[in-house]
């Protein structure tokens, strides 16, 4: 089909080219800017530190601990990313911390009302919707995965202590895999 | 009627600030952020300093992006975000460009056999 060209001259041709070209930098720009990796590590470490305090001292209640020392540690950790990355020229949006957030509270909701685990689907939903938005769907997948995974184990008898060992390990191992990826 | 039909097409709602591919890069890359540093800007495009220069002023001129100059110490830095407008424009220029393929991609999804001729 000869397509119509007008005052811009775009064939479909080149119409694809450019929207391919489009998807390219909107994906490269939102994986510099949004490094889901970091909040990969963060959310993995969350679990991985959680489980550990239930599994080793186990009528204790020490989890609060845990929540404290990430209350304590989010802020500069989120003040350092942002300056990481304005020294790298980017200052991202805060539409992506707000939509995981938002995430890992409905999930935690969720999980109370079907009999999940919450931390565990929290922290897996709030960092795979950060992953997706940041263009990676790999990533996003084996997070939802990790999450499930996580779950079916604490509901097939593990403890839920080992079980978020085992899914702050994998977050924490996706989060380095992410920084690598191409 | 010729008339009518050239203005509907989807080629006449593409934007002559931002059809050039580089520009359309810069939106596309300031919309995804608050703001990015020309440098930044400059390698994620692979465009020369001059080139990026050249598009930005284009696209200041047609309201489509802000441009901001900072120092830190004695270093000067320049940073880019796009506009409201810079983002409906992009909208509305992503939007011209699927249509464009879809339109093409219509008459030989027809050709094919339905189900129904299978």
């Amino acid at each position: 089909m000869q397509a119509r060209l007008h005052r811009t001259d775009v064939s479909p041709t080149q119409a694809a080219a450019r929207l391919h070209y489009l998807n390219d930098v909107q994906r490269r720009t939102r994986r510099a800017a949004y490094s889901p990796a970091y909040g990969l590590l963060v959310v993995g470490a969350i679990a991985l530190a959680h489980g550990a305090v239930i599994t080793l001292w186990p009528q204790a209640g020490l989890e609060w601990l845990v929540w404290i020392g990430a209350l304590l540690a989010v802020r500069p950790l989120i003040r350092w990313l942002r300056r990481r990355l304005e020294q790298q020229g980017l200052e991202v949006q805060k539409r992506v911390a707000f939509a995981s957030a938002a995430a890992a509270v409905g999930f935690t909701v969720l999980a109370v009302a079907t009999g999940a685990n919450p931390l565990v689907s929290a922290l897996a939903a709030a960092s795979a919707l950060m992953a997706f938005l940041a263009s990676m769907p790999v990533v996003s997948l084996a997070t939802v995965g990790v999450g499930v995974a996580g779950d079916l184990a604490i509901r097939q008898g593990l403890a839920a202590g080992t079980s978020q060992i085992l899914v702050g390990v994998a977050l924490i191992a996706l989060g380095l895999w992410s920084m690598r990826a191409p | 009627m010729e008339h009518a039909r050239a203005v509907s097409h989807p080629t006449s709602r593409l934007d002559p600030a931002i059809h050039q591919p580089a520009r359309l890069g810069i939106l596309s890359a300031a919309s995804e952020t608050k703001r990015i540093d020309f440098v930044s800007l400059r390698d994620l495009l692979d465009l020369t300093d001059g080139n990026l220069s050249r598009h930005l002023a284009t696209l200041e001129n047609a309201g489509y992006i802000k441009i901001e100059k900072t120092f830190e110490g004695r270093k000067p830095r320049t940073w880019i975000s796009a506009t409201r407008a810079g983002r409906k424009a992009l909208e509305k220029e992503i939007a011209a460009l699927r249509e464009i393929v879809d339109a093409a991609a219509a008459p030989a999804k027809r050709t094919l056999p339905g189900p129904q001729a299978a």
